[in-house]
Order: structure tokens, then sequence, then C-alpha cells
């Protein structure tokens, strides 16, 4: 698959970004703190327009886990967690949060979505404040090809080839090919045209 | 120790938020919110952590009641001067905080909106003490202490203390 962004322009935003990135990346190895990361992350969300998309796609390529270059991020969009991971032909829409999930190839994510640290965030029996010792973030896997609708909510595992439409949220692990809707998600398609075609033979 | 290092920070801050603060207070007096609410959305683009601590003395300056130790992320803001805000209150990013007396040690995740847009409304959405309020909320009505309100709820009716509220519409379970 053809990179989206031509490859003057993303050494262009390696050149730029690599301010933020290289501090975040360091300050992720060496003390495990995500703050810097976390700083770069946010400032990056807030530049419009497409060379905001290229910019973000550096800096991500250079900070995440594992990030292809040819993602696109929009606008208020952000990671936020370095452990994430992103495969190729990702494309994100505007005010989304990830948490740490590995999205898988050629997913699409629509606005305002968010990919939760899976179900148990806070979940450790006390309420303490700080939101950094008293959590416990879980991997939330999206499979390759699925499309997350406008303003989901996702906390769990969702397979290949998913449909979740528009203002769901997903309590529960999705099978591959399912097509879902409504807060809790219910399964309203059992097999996606993609799939039922592949098993017909056609 | 900690706690008084942080207070000492968000009163040095004060240096920086003051061209921000005291017009919106003045304004206030006068019953015009829009400079407050320009202040925030100003102060809501700032990342990272100097961002928590800037939103934090701005808000300890303009707020009926605000303390010093309180978390508000990227892109939130408060849209009423008239909010209360206690003690080791953690805010995530991108919500919308209308005329609300958050309690203490609330936590409250990302997109979610509390309260109505009408900043002048004078009925306040009251959050009790030690509440936790998921992803994606919508708040409309006041939410008792020690509840935890599922991602994606919309809050349109009471929900008393203790209790676990998902879905829309709402289903509130008894604890």
């Amino acid at each position: 698959m053809e990179s989206q962004h031509p490859t003057s322009n993303v050494r262009f935003g390696h050149f730029l970004t690599w301010p933020l990135a290289f501090p975040a990346r360091l300050d992720h190895r060496l003390r495990r703190s995500e703050a810097l990361f976390d700083f770069g992350a946010k400032l990056l969300s807030l530049v419009p327009g497409r060379m905001g998309a290229y910019l973000r796609a550096c800096y991500y390529g250079r900070t995440l886990a594992r990030c292809d270059n040819d993602i696109v991020m929009g606008f208020a969009s952000f990671f936020s967690h370095p452990t994430a991971e992103v495969g190729s032909g990702v494309e994100i829409g505007a005010f989304s949060i990830i948490g740490t999930a590995t999205i898988e190839d050629r997913v699409g994510i629509g606005n305002r979505v968010s990919i939760l640290s899976g179900k148990h965030q806070h979940d450790v029996g006390h309420r303490d404040f700080g939101h950094e010792k008293g959590v416990h973030y879980e991997r939330v896997r999206i499979g390759a090809g699925s499309y997350l609708g406008e303003g989901c909510i996702v906390m769990c595992d969702i397979g290949h080839d998913c449909i979740v439409c528009p203002g769901s949220v997903v309590t529960k692990p999705l099978p591959p090919g399912v097509t879902v809707a409504g807060n809790p998600a219910l399964v309203v398609d059992p097999q996606c045209d993609a799939l039922r075609s592949r098993a017909s033979g056609r | 120790m900690r706690d008084r290092l942080k207070r000492a920070l968000v009163r040095v801050l004060h240096l920086f938020t003051w061209p921000l603060a005291l017009p919106a207070c003045l304004a206030a007096r006068f019953g015009m919110y829009s400079v407050f609410e320009f202040g925030a959305t100003v102060l809501s683009l700032i990342p990272g952590r100097i961002g928590q601590y800037l939103r934090a003395s701005f808000y300890m300056q303009t707020l009926v009641r605000c303390h010093h130790d309180i978390a508000i992320g990227f892109l939130s803001f408060f849209t009423s001067p008239l909010s209360e805000v206690g003690r080791q209150v953690y805010v995530g990013s991108l919500c919308i905080i209308g005329n609300a007396d958050i309690g203490d040690k609330v936590l409250v995740g990302s997109r979610t909106l509390i309260g109505t847009r009408k900043t002048a409304s004078m009925d306040k959405v009251r959050i009790g003490y030690e509440t936790w309020v998921g992803e994606g909320v919508t708040i409309l009505a006041d939410v008792g202490e020690a509840c935890t309100i599922g991602a994606g709820a919309v809050v349109d009716e009471v929900v008393q203390s203790g209790c676990v509220a998902v879905g829309n519409p709402l289903r509130t379970l008894v604890r």
C-alpha cells in the first residue's frame, strides 16, 4: 500500500517534530514516564489541516511502540499512552482519544471516538486519587478492516471486519465480522457482506 | 509536603494567569460570563502538566470555590464561574462543565458534559463525594456520593448515593 504522505513531507515532519519526539521517547525508555509524550501528543493535536496530519504521523511514528508512518490522525485527536500499536492504512477522525490499544491494518475510526484502556481502568477496589497509582491498563485489540462509527466508546477487543455503528458503547468482546449498535452494543448483523461473499465462494 | 509544593506552584502561576482571571472576575460581577469563558477556553488549549496547573490557577481565582489540588484535562473547560470544585478532583480531556458543584475526590472521564450550557441558570448540578463518572457521559441531574456512572450513559434523573448507573436510557443498579 502506498503511503498517504509524500516522502519529502515525512522528512520535513520529522525535522519539525524531533524536539518533541526525542525527549518523549527518552523519558519513556529511561523513566517510564508518559508526561513528555502526553505533552507532545496534545500540542501537535492542535495543529490544523494537512500539515497537522503529517506532523502527528511523524510524531507517533517515532514515539509509539509500533506505528506506521501513513496514519492519518484528525484535529484534536491524540494517543494517551506510548504503548499503543498501530498498523498501516489507519485513519482516525477528529476529537478521538485512544488509550493502550493495538489497532491493526486498515482500521477506520470516526470522529469523537474513545478507545479506553480496558474495562477495569479504575477497578482497583479503592477510590484513590492520582490517576497514576490506582489504575490498571489492559490492551484493547481492534481487528484489521474494522470500522468504528462516530462517537462510539470501545472498551473490549474487536475482531476483524467488524462495524460499530455511531454512538455505540462496546462492553463485550466482539467476534469477527459482526455489526453492532446501541448502548450497550448489541449485535445487529452477525456477518458482514465481505465475509458472507467469501463464505459463499464468490 | 507534596500538597504544599503543589499549592505554592499554583500560587506562583497566578502571576501568569491574572490578566485572564481579573477581567473574568470583574465581568462576572456584572453578570457577563463570556469573559470567563474566554479565559477558560484559552487555557484549555495548553497541553501537559503545565496546562493542568495553569487551569487550576485560573479556576482558583475565578470560580466560587475551587481547591488547588485539581487536575482539569486538555481541552476541558468550565462555562460558568458559579461552579464549585472540591479537593482532589480529576477531570479528563474534552469535557464541558456548566453550572456544577463537584464534590471531593470525584473522577470524571473524557468527553463528558456536566450541567447545561446555560451559564445563567441557577440550578446547580451536584456530584457527590468520591463519585466516578465514565467516558462520554452526559450529566443533567444530581448524582449522589460514591456512585459509578458507566461509559456513554445519559443521566437525566437523580442517581441516589452508592448506585451504579449505566446506559441510555439510564438503568440504575443498586449496590
